[in-house]
């Protein structure tokens, strides 16, 4: 058995916290982090900036998110989705909210112009018209460009663990696909580590959860600070019985060998502490935060209600710049499609409105960027009534800093069985990577041009040029 | 003395830094270029130091006279020295640290000569375990001699960057072994019991030696209170009372089995059956036939309907003329009956919903409770004023809890609870919360066969309707290409993600096969899950009959499917291993030889045991078993065998158990002394664990235990993971000193800086008030006390604040609180400004140890 070789392999992941690594430049890019994460800390940040991660967990089936309406194209989706009614997976094109794309009608995009919203997320029309609101279509992970020649003839590398839910979702999150599991860690994580110079008075971390543990924001070295839509979550009387704090200190201030031990004391120690530095913030706004005042029940509008009060307590904070994750679960329509995913999209639509509603309110709308994430599209086929696994996927981006009103990436032809985009059953392969949709977030965020592959290692494999975001470089979605 | 290490080239570790209570060498060395070499250590308060620099083994290349002098954190000069009496020119410094930092070693030498040097620091603290080892130059040899039998534990720890250090090996009971996560070889060197470890060659790295040499001897009772720790939901005092020979000088590994054969002969509690009886207590058939499952719940006689099941030859034999009986008296949860003229219940209203509907509504179908309230009218009628109600989806919780918190048979408990962690189905994404009993049957299936095979378990599990719904092969159809339909692929993925075989072809021992080019092998691909979501195609949902769920209106989950061949696809599958399965011939068996087929196949695979392995030995005892470990409990599985028990074949679960919980790893005591030895607990079983040492008591009629979103608070509750991915990934590791080691603690993944605190509040929430909600706390509902603990045995022990002390740490901590910590406690627990005496002292106390890392994490 080969355990020398084997053992060489661990080794490396446990220590470069990457694996199986491609290429040269993604090792050395990784491997610098440590040096390059305090060595950009010359400048200062005076601005503020946040983006929202709202993460469909379950994989949304996009296609009936965003719909072409033109009528050849509207006639193949409705056909590989089995018609509308009945088993079909379809939405009536009458129902669609029109919108139109100019990038779409060239022959580098879709080649026309005519799109529709799902008819249970009217507000995204409405930005979408005002310019706040930008597509992003077909999107998937991808460790370099590849097409549906080289997919099938095997010469081009591909994520691992394709169309299952745990991979899919992590590679979202680490943008390192050729690796499995989340050894290399989230990109937020990186990334707050790259600018961990932005908030230095701050004793929060820059990445705060409203939906628990995740990869995205767990760097190196850095985890998120994760807190509750309900308000902020103290520990019973540490404030109010000094005896009990000082005992409580000598239990978690204890150096414990078990790393068990270890890891809980350290865990519940940030955990006290980060709450009673957040109850200050949060008590010091003029209007302190009430969170029975909150009347819709819909957990991503409490989330993202959450959100928008830790952003007005920004300043009492210390932050300039801040990362949230908000999850949302039940995407994985395998049973029923239309209906499951209809209420979720009315939930969405509510709490986003009443969201950047209150943003706007804080006239932060180019300061604040909300963006949607899922494990990947759906079949376009039906499994009989709902869709399975899939790949590329369909995604949106809501800032006044964006360059809205247009859908970039170029939106798939649907037929079934296309020699371009369909490995099967309408599982499409994406045309624009992951990378690239998030490396137009990491450069409005702030990452210098010479840290972007630290932040998201394969990003060179797919040209992006940012520094001329109006000529073909079609993701410079967000002015920074 | 131990020598080891270093292979390859040696990296000169400018910046290095070491516990507190161990020792190290290193060696560096001065050039031109270089004629100062610093070394940070963290240092902190209370630490004892005594640094030196010594020559190195061939003195000829060492500097002949060093200088050493220390900076503290602040720059300020700690110690210096040049020449140390009785070392001739060889500096040494000893000091006490008084603050807690960075310190700076700094070696230079007097007359500017070049050479190499080794520096010695070691740190002593009076609360730190005692660790020693040695670095020693040795050229390009990666082999490393371990030597037999020399201290209680000693853990071998590599590194190549002398700051993170991961296990390699380890020896406790007089054994050599590889340990997670790398496994080197280890081979047995010819006429000695030392064994040789091999390091790849061409790594560059260091090894060191910790170890530990002082053993303190743990009592009886203690072992028993861990071994329940790891078993049950948690000891009570009696429980280690009445642990077998506990009291006696026998006490040994016999013993704690006797103790499993036990509880294997203890009659189930099953939740679906308890679930019904709490229904209505006349629904009950206790006349079970040979070939009829207990907790089936069969018709009584009396009432002139009958009906038998049995699994496999599926075959049912039901009247189908009469409607769902269920006529029953008004009975409480002991079969007594109740007093209708008790004050509390007369009320016309609802005697008049009575009337017209004569099921009682102990046993009232569709009501939103299982026993004791009745909500119609303006205001609800209970029988006392903690009868509050509660959603039915609650119901199958209330059972779950008084499953885990009252029932005997807890070993079985605590089994069902693991594999409904494995064969995960949860009310999130699923929208029938409501229908309970398809739940409680399915839940069952855990309880049925904890002892029983694994095999029965995947074949229920995967016959399911509550499955075939939650991972939807329910009603999958052969594809239609005309129509443009595939069979849906969930549950084919998942048996073998999750279920079987995994992700990774592994070794018997756990750890992945690899390739030629040293790649770990994946088990499957997207074409195998294509081919695979054939086979689960034809199941459908099972035809309505009485007496399948009380809740009416509700469609029957609870039989197995049934099977329509018209919808299956028929084709001969290709099996991972290259071969085919079937094509079998048309109809219903031609179908069941299909799943039966496919799930021989997987079952079979050299993956499943210890795959299976790994998991449970992480619900029951530690996060990161050695490969002999998981081999050990792996076998049993195969085998069927776990020291001469077990039904001898493949996926016998009592044997699987017994080696999970009887292997060296789970019993010696020595490897408390391993700093990656044990556990995070489960926050559900920590809070259940208080609860069951304190003898938790419901003020409810009934006696429920309605502990309220736990997953909300906690992130842990039955039915309730967020997906089929469960609670935590056996793989999750915190960033830290965990992830930096490659080492793995599920748990972690639930504990977050506000799971964290609720927890650490339901905890205090439990023991000052019991389960309440409210303005009492977190765990319960309303502005109400629903259960509450009994501290009887506590109070009168309460005058000797130590006799106290060691009581709650037997019972919560098994023993092993640590003395740092307990001086901690007991000085809040005596501050006279709180003036604390009796039951407020007992619950002080108590309160601060649940926040104690011994009493969270398991050893």
């Amino acid at each position: 058995m080969d355990i020398k070789k084997k053992i060489s392999r661990r080794q490396f992941i446990g220590q470069a916290n990457c694996a199986a690594v491609g290429t040269a430049s993604l090792l050395s890019s990784l491997l610098s982090l440590r040096l390059t994460a305090g060595a950009a800390s010359a400048s200062n940040f005076t601005d503020y900036k946040a983006l929202v991660c709202l993460f469909l967990n379950g994989g949304n089936d996009s296609f009936n998110m965003l719909i072409p309406r033109q009528q050849n194209a509207y006639n193949e989706y409705e056909q590989v989705r089995g018609g509308v009614g009945g088993s079909g997976l379809a939405i009536a094109r009458s129902e669609l909210h029109q919108i139109t794309s100019s990038l779409q009608n060239t022959t580098a995009g879709a080649g026309y112009s005519d799109f529709g919203i799902h008819p249970d997320l009217p507000y995204l029309k409405t930005l979408y018209d005002q310019g706040d609101l930008a597509f992003v279509s077909n999107v998937g992970s991808l460790i370099e460009p590849t097409s549906l020649v080289q997919y099938n003839d095997g010469s081009h590398p591909l994520p691992e663990g394709l169309f299952s839910h745990p991979d899919h979702q992590i590679h979202w999150q680490t943008l390192v696909p050729q690796v499995r599991g989340s050894s290399p860690k989230g990109w937020a994580g990186r990334m707050a580590e790259v600018m961990s110079h932005a908030n230095q008075q701050s004793n929060i971390a820059m990445n705060i959860s409203l939906s628990g543990a995740n990869v995205l924001q767990s760097g190196i070295t850095t985890v998120p600070y994760m807190t509750d839509p309900g308000g902020v979550v103290e520990l019973n009387n540490y404030g109010q019985d000094p005896t009990l704090s000082l005992a409580v200190d000598d239990i978690l201030g204890q150096h414990y060998q078990s790393i068990y031990s270890k890891t809980l004391a350290q865990a519940n120690r940030k955990s006290i502490d980060a709450s009673v530095a957040f109850k200050s913030a949060l008590d010091s706004l003029s209007a302190p935060f009430d969170p029975t005042a909150i009347s819709s029940e819909t957990q991503t509008y409490r989330r993202l209600s959450m959100v928008s009060k830790i952003i007005e307590a920004r300043t009492a904070l210390s932050m300039n710049r801040q990362i949230f994750f908000v999850e949302r679960g039940g995407w994985d329509h395998h049973n029923e499609l239309l209906a499951p995913q209809s209420n979720l999209f009315i939930e969405l639509n509510e709490a986003i409105e009443i969201f950047w509603t209150a943003i706007q309110a804080m006239g932060l709308q180019n300061n604040v960027v909300l963006y949607t994430a899922s494990d990947f599209g759906r079949t376009l086929t039906s499994n009989g009534s709902g869709s399975d696994h899939a790949w590329g996927g369909n995604h949106f981006i809501i800032s006044g800093s964006a360059n809205g009103g247009e859908i970039y990436g170029k939106y798939p032809d649907l037929a079934l069985n296309n020699n371009s985009t369909d490995l099967g059953r309408g599982r499409i392969l994406p045309t624009t990577s992951v990378d690239s949709y998030m490396a137009t977030l990491a450069n409005w965020y702030g990452v210098p041009p010479s840290e972007l592959s630290t932040v998201i290692p394969n990003v060179n494999n797919f040209n992006i040029d940012l520094s001329n975001p109006t000529a073909n470089s079609p993701l410079a979605i967000l002015n920074s | 003395m131990f020598y080891f290490i270093l292979f390859g080239a040696f990296l000169v570790a400018p910046n290095y830094s070491c516990a507190s209570g161990s020792s190290s060498t290193t060696l560096s060395e001065l050039t031109s270029t270089q004629t100062t070499q610093s070394f940070t250590v963290t240092l902190r308060d209370g630490d004892s130091v005594i640094a030196r620099v010594d020559p190195e083994t061939s003195p000829e290349n060492s500097i002949p006279d060093p200088m050493l002098s220390v900076l503290g954190p602040d720059g300020s000069s700690i110690a210096s020295n040049d020449d140390y009496e009785g070392r001739g020119l060889y500096p040494q410094v000893n000091f006490t640290v008084n603050t807690t930092g960075t310190f700076t070693f700094a070696v230079s030498e007097y007359g500017s000569r070049t050479g190499t040097f080794l520096l010695n620091i070691e740190i002593t603290n009076p609360n730190a375990l005692t660790n020693s080892f040695e670095i020693i130059r040795n050229g390009a040899e990666a082999e490393v001699l371990l030597k037999d039998n020399f201290d209680p534990v000693e853990i071998i720890e590599y590194s190549n960057n002398l700051k993170i250090w991961t296990p390699v090996a380890r020896n406790y009971n007089n054994q050599w072994e590889t340990i997670y996560p790398h496994a080197y070889d280890l081979s047995a060197v010819s006429g000695s019991t030392d064994q040789t470890i091999s390091l790849p060659a061409g790594e560059e790295g260091f090894l060191r030696k910790r170890s530990a040499s002082i053993m303190s001897t743990i009592s009886n009772s203690k072992l028993a209170s861990r071994f329940l720790m790891q078993a049950t939901f948690g000891p009570s005092k009696s429980d280690i009372e009445n642990f077998p020979n506990v009291n006696s000088n026998t006490f040994g590994t016999s013993d704690f089995e006797n103790w499993i054969d036990n509880q294997i002969s203890i009659s189930p509690f099953y939740h679906r059956a308890y679930w019904r009886e709490r229904s209505d207590p006349d629904f009950i058939d206790e006349s079970a036939l040979p070939d009829r499952l207990v907790n089936e719940v069969g018709h009584n006689p009396a009432y002139g309907q009958q009906f038998s099941f049995s699994r496999g030859q599926t075959v049912y034999h039901t009247d189908w003329r009469n409607p769902l009986p269920g006529y029953g008296g008004l009975v409480d949860i002991d079969g007594n009956p109740i007093d209708e003229n008790h004050p509390d219940w007369i009320s016309a209203t609802y005697f008049a919903t009575f009337q017209f509907n004569p099921i009682p509504m102990i046993g009232l179908h569709y009501e939103n409770c299982i026993a004791h309230i009745a909500t119609t009218g303006s205001a609800p009628y209970r029988l006392n004023r903690y009868d509050i109600n509660y959603p039915v989806n609650e119901t199958k919780r209330l059972v779950w809890y008084k499953a885990a918190i009252d029932a005997p048979d807890q070993l079985r408990q605590r089994v069902a609870w693991a594999l409904s962690q494995y064969f995960v189905v949860a009310e999130l994404g699923n929208n029938q919360a409501q229908a309970v009993e398809r739940w409680l049957n399915y839940y069952d299936i855990f309880t049925r066969h904890a002892f029983g095979n694994f095999r029965d378990i995947l074949d229920e599990v995967t016959w399911s309707p509550h499955m075939g719904y939650y991972l939807s092969h329910i009603e999958n159809r052969k594809a239609n290409p005309s129509q443009g339909t595939y069979p849906d692929e969930n549950y084919a993925r998942e048996v073998m993600q999750l279920f079987t075989i995994g992700l990774w072809e592994l070794n018997e021992d756990g750890t992945r096969k690899l390739d030629s080019n040293g790649e770990a092998i994946p088990t499957y691909d997207n074409d195998d899950i294509f081919e695979f979501a054939k086979v689960f195609t034809g199941m459908r949902r099972p035809l309505n009959r009485p007496n399948t769920n009380i809740e009416e209106l509700s469609n029957n989950y609870v039989d197995p499917m049934r099977v329509s061949a018209w919808m299956h696809d028929f084709s001969a599958k290709e099996l991972l291993d290259g071969t085919t399965l079937g094509p079998f011939s048309y109809g219903e068996q031609g179908v069941r030889n299909d799943v039966a087929g496919l799930l021989d196949h997987l079952f079979n695979h050299s993956n499943v045991p210890p795959f299976f392995a790994r998991f449970m030995i992480q619900r029951f005892t530690i996060s990161n078993p050695s490969p002999a470990y998981i081999e050990s409990v792996a076998q049993a599985f195969k085998t069927g065998t776990y020291q001469g028990s077990g039904s001898g074949s493949r996926g016998c679960m009592e044997a699987t158990v017994k080696a999970v919980l009887l292997h060296p790893e789970a019993r010696s005591t020595s490897l408390a002394y391993d700093p990656m030895h044990g556990k995070l607990r489960e926050p559900l079983i920590r809070l259940l664990h208080v609860a069951r040492a304190f003898g938790l008591t419901s003020n409810r009629t009934y006696g429920w235990f309605y502990f309220k979103d736990l997953h909300d608070t906690i992130l842990q509750a039955p039915y309730q993971s967020p997906s089929v991915f469960n609670f935590y990934r056996p793989d999750y590791a915190p960033n830290g000193v965990i992830a930096d080691s490659d080492l793995n603690a599920p748990e972690f993944q639930i504990h977050n800086d506000v799971s964290a605190l609720q927890l650490a509040n339901g905890l205090k929430t439990l023991i000052d008030y019991g389960i309440a909600g409210g303005n009492y706390g977190n765990i319960g509902q309303r502005n109400l006390v629903d259960s509450v603990l009994d501290f009887t045995y506590e109070n009168s022990i309460s005058g000797d604040t130590s006799e106290l002390v060691d009581h709650l740490d037997l019972l919560l901590c098994a023993g092993r609180l640590n003395s740092k910590n307990r001086v901690a406690i007991q000085t809040a627990a005596s501050n006279p400004s709180l003036n604390l005496t009796g039951i407020d002292k007992v619950k002080y106390l108590a309160g601060l140890i649940v926040l104690t890392p011994e009493f969270n994490t398991l050893y």
